[in-house]
């Protein structure tokens, strides 16, 4: 099986990161690279939902919040708890929230789903920004680990993640997500119980979504709402698989580093207010132009195509 | 007894009546043939037994057991499988993995009653050298193929196939019907809905003939050529307003 | 007194309720009939609000006077935005990821308008100052501000407009045709692809309406084009899915709770207390309070 290939490279690329992270003393490059793989973890979890089952959720700053949350709330409240610790729970706490709600959401598909999974967000941010005892808005430091140990933390975990995912949609229940996602009709008619299936989706990129947050809590050392509930976060989340091919474990893991890439371009090459936008905009429209998949699956059928011309040509 | 059995089944659309009380018994290793015109009701029925629509009145009973509340999902699992007319495989995994997944569903739950293994269905569904390929990349007679390899991965009691040699050439044809004859030997009951009724004649056990929301015979398909009430549905006659679709 | 400042509310969550219903109008004139998803009208708006806005400051003329220029104009705009982004999708069936990439573009091409929104007047709140902003009419101790008054007439009247046009003329009867079936429309000789660009032009005009009047009472930013977005998408929701009827008075219990919420309660809590009985509906009532016929 091809999974053997994903793990010798996971491993190549962990020793590369650690060999550069060694030469630049974790230096802005390093830094940033940590700082991707975040989004590419909440994304692998995005894409399980997004691109397996075909739903779009424009809320998943929620379950990358709680797990950012739950390393932050027991530091703010002084409780001396081992935080990678807690960076797990937050993973199992963004998974239990994710199997609650799913309850009222998973009863709508496509677009009603979408403003739903949109208010989420923004009732938790409300009730967030609203409470005393969440720390408000003024947020949580915490004083965690040093750089040498959170980035290759970070990126072991992206790498552990992306392998999972591939894994994952290649078992019997990832197959069961495409059968939902094609023909709903034919998955209930050989036995796939069509609820369970989108919630188990559901919950385990929740459970990703949420570890991204609990890292992310690690990598910068500050929670706050609007960096961890924010609408900003969602946006990114969900690009990045769409942009890259949603339904595809390489699409998301390329397209999360572009949207993540492009932010950074604005902020510090083009510094115009709202240049992120125009730029993440204006990609997303002609990446659906092109090709309605995202980038990866429409290079791949462009590189077919190709291919099969060259042959004819070949064969004349 | 029989091993599906619809009783006393009504169905309106809105106005539009399709069953007004349909009775259907079939024996179990039967092939049993459900013939009609156009809009008498036989993917409506297929649709009620597997839980996809619900009956306004009347039940389905499925080895005794009454089904026509269950879901969908739960009558797959006790062990019913159906073939659409409109072909609907699970377009971007291949065949194989198309028979997977069935098998690791509903095939799951009826292992005790597994017949085949996923090799012998690719094997007599002729998908051997093409279960790699993306499904959305077959041809129309392969996509009906991996259909009933799928069915056939649930491990199911009984088959429903729901228009198989619609758009088939004669050749394919046959070769379905020679697959229906060796399931129903091998213990799988088959029941399947046509147009055609060489097809029928061919095959069946027993036929029943749906025409105005009713059955209007049953019996051998030799008895329900020779009923002058089919001849009279399938020549033309007087009553083709009430037809629903 | 606090029984005339409830009443007080009331008529105020209407007034802004208004607004949410027209551009609900909007999304369900395209959706619940053509099954055309756009997640752009609420940035449309407010481009709208912002022109409107520059055409006061810079000329000084009133918004009412500017919108006889901005709905043609933005009729235009919707119409090729439906020609140029909408139609490789319009052939995808639903269960192809039709919405998905309907929304995908839309909003892509959402982004790109607030982008430019902050570009160019930056993301410093604005405000429309004409002189009757602030004009009230009284009835005994009630005061009503004009604008909400005026926003509530639009909004029937356009709903009037729509529901005529699509009564009694030949375009509303070949937007039906479409609604029923596309294919069955084309093949009697109907331009499909016209139909539609020219409701999606439609619906951009009904937007401008609603942008101009958001801006009458609020202050207006770019980012608030995707809540508004969101907030005519509740309405689309909450009205049963694409009933016009059902829509308007979605849209205006939208308003409503929202400033009900502000009076009895915390102002930052209203959109959780909106999305909050959003997920209630979701539970109990999945297709909708309002549901079409």
């Amino acid at each position: 099986m091809n999974l053997k290939k994903w793990v010798v490279s996971g491993v190549i690329a962990f020793i590369l990161y650690m060999l550069f992270l060694r030469l630049t003393d974790a230096g802005f490059i390093a830094n940033f690279i940590a700082y991707i793989s975040l989004f590419v973890i909440a994304g692998q979890g995005w894409n399980l939902l997004g691109g397996y089952i075909g739903e779009i959720s424009f809320g998943h700053a929620v379950f990358f919040g709680i797990g950012a949350y739950t390393v932050g709330l027991p530091v703010g409240y002084k409780l001396d708890i081992n935080l990678l610790l807690l960076v797990l729970l937050g993973a199992l706490m963004a998974g239990i929230f994710a199997l609650i709600i799913s309850y009222p959401l998973l009863r709508v598909q496509g677009f009603p789903f979408l403003v739903g999974t949109y208010g989420l967000g923004v009732v938790i941010r409300s009730i967030v920004v609203v409470t005393p005892a969440l720390f408000a808005t003024r947020g949580i430091f915490i004083s965690t680990y040093s750089k040498n140990f959170t980035y290759p933390l970070i990126i072991g975990f992206a790498i552990a993640v992306v392998i999972f995912v591939q894994w994952l949609v290649n078992q019997d229940l990832g197959l069961r997500f495409k059968a939902v996602r094609d023909v709903p009709t034919a998955a209930r008619m050989i036995g796939i119980n069509i609820y369970k299936t989108k919630a188990s989706a559901f919950v385990i990129g929740a459970m990703l979504t949420g570890l991204a947050g609990g890292l992310f809590a690690l990598y910068g050392g500050f929670v706050n709402p609007s960096a961890c509930f924010g609408d900003n976060t969602s946006i990114f989340i969900l690009l990045g698989p769409y942009i890259g091919g949603i339904g595809s474990v390489l699409g998301a893991l390329f397209g999360s580093t572009i949207v993540i890439i492009l932010q950074e371009v604005a902020r510090s090459v083009i510094t115009v207010n709202g240049g992120h936008y125009l730029m993440v905009g204006a990609l997303l429209v002609v990446v659906m132009m092109l090709s309605k998949e995202g980038i990866y699956p429409g290079i791949v059928k462009l590189v077919k195509k190709i291919k099969n011309a060259y042959q004819k040509r070949q064969g004349e | 007894m029989a091993i599906l059995e619809v009783r006393d089944l009504k169905k309106s659309f809105g106005g539009l009546e399709v069953f007004a009380g349909v009775n259907i018994s079939i024996e179990k290793d039967q092939i049993y043939g459900i013939i009609g015109t156009n809009g008498a009701g036989k993917t409506t029925l297929f649709n009620i037994i597997c839980g996809v629509l619900r009956a306004d009145q009347g039940s389905v009973l499925f080895n005794g057991e009454d089904i026509s509340k269950k879901p969908t999902h739960k009558i797959a699992e006790l062990g019913i499988g159906r073939c659409f007319q409109t072909v609907m495989p699970f377009k971007s995994m291949t065949p194989l993995e198309n028979v997977r997944v069935a098998r690791a569903t509903a095939g799951k739950k009826n292992k005790e009653r597994e017949k085949f293994s996923i090799d012998e269905i690719m094997e007599i569904t002729n998908l051997t050298d093409k279960m790699h390929i993306k499904t959305q990349e077959l041809s129309l007679p392969d996509k009906k193929n991996v259909e009933i390899a799928r069915a056939l991965a649930c491990n199911p009691e009984i088959i429903l196939f729901d228009e198989v040699s619609c758009g088939l050439s004669g050749e394919e044809i046959y070769s379905r019907m020679e697959l229906m004859k060796k399931l129903s030997k091998m213990g799988i009951t088959v029941v399947v809905v046509e147009h055609i009724m060489l097809f029928i004649k061919e095959i069946c056990d027993q036929v029943s003939v749906l025409h105005s929301g009713k059955v209007i015979c049953s019996g051998t398909p030799q008895e329900v050529a020779r009923d002058a009430g089919v001849i009279e549905a399938y020549l033309g006659g007087k009553s083709n307003e009430n037809i629903g679709s | 007194m606090e029984y005339t400042g409830l009443i007080q509310t009331i008529l105020g969550g209407v007034g802004v309720g208004s607004v949410y219903a027209l551009l609900g109008l909007a999304f369900a004139l395209v959706f619940g009939k053509l099954k055309i998803c756009s997640y752009m009208h609420g940035d449309l708006a407010i481009l709208a609000a912002y022109l409107g806005y520059f055409i006061f400051t810079s000329i000084g003329l009133d918004p009412f006077l500017s919108l006889i220029v901005l709905i043609p104009i933005f009729f235009f705009i919707g119409y090729y935005i439906q020609v140029i982004f909408m139609k490789p999708f319009m052939s995808m069936e639903i269960w192809q990821g039709r919405y998905q990439a309907q929304i995908m573009v839309t909003w892509g091409l959402g982004m790109c308008i607030m982008a430019i929104e902050f570009i160019i007047w930056s993301g410093t709140y604005r405000m429309i100052s004409v002189p009757y902003r602030n004009a009230t009419l009284n009835f005994s101790n009630l005061t009503v501000p004009v604008v909400h008054l005026l926003s509530l007439g639009a909004l029937l009247l356009i709903y009037l407009v729509l529901s005529l046009v699509l009564q009694k003329t030949d375009l509303g009867i070949s937007f039906r045709a479409c609604s029923v079936d596309r294919i069955t429309a084309m093949l009697t000789g109907i331009n499909y692809q016209k139909i539609c660009a020219i409701s999606f032009g439609i619906s951009s005009a009904i937007a401008v309406v609603a942008g101009t009047f958001y801006a009458l009472t609020h202050q207006i930013t770019p980012a608030v084009g995707l809540e508004l977005t969101f907030k005519g998408w509740v309405a689309v929701i909450i009205g049963g899915m694409g009933s016009l009827g059902g829509v308007i008075l979605a849209g205006l219990l939208v308003g409503l709770v929202e400033s009900l919420t502000s009076f009895f309660w915390i102002p930052a809590l209203k959109e959780a207390v909106l999305f909050v009985g959003l997920l209630l509906l979701l539970i109990f009532r999945p297709g909708g309070l309002f549901k079409a016929k």
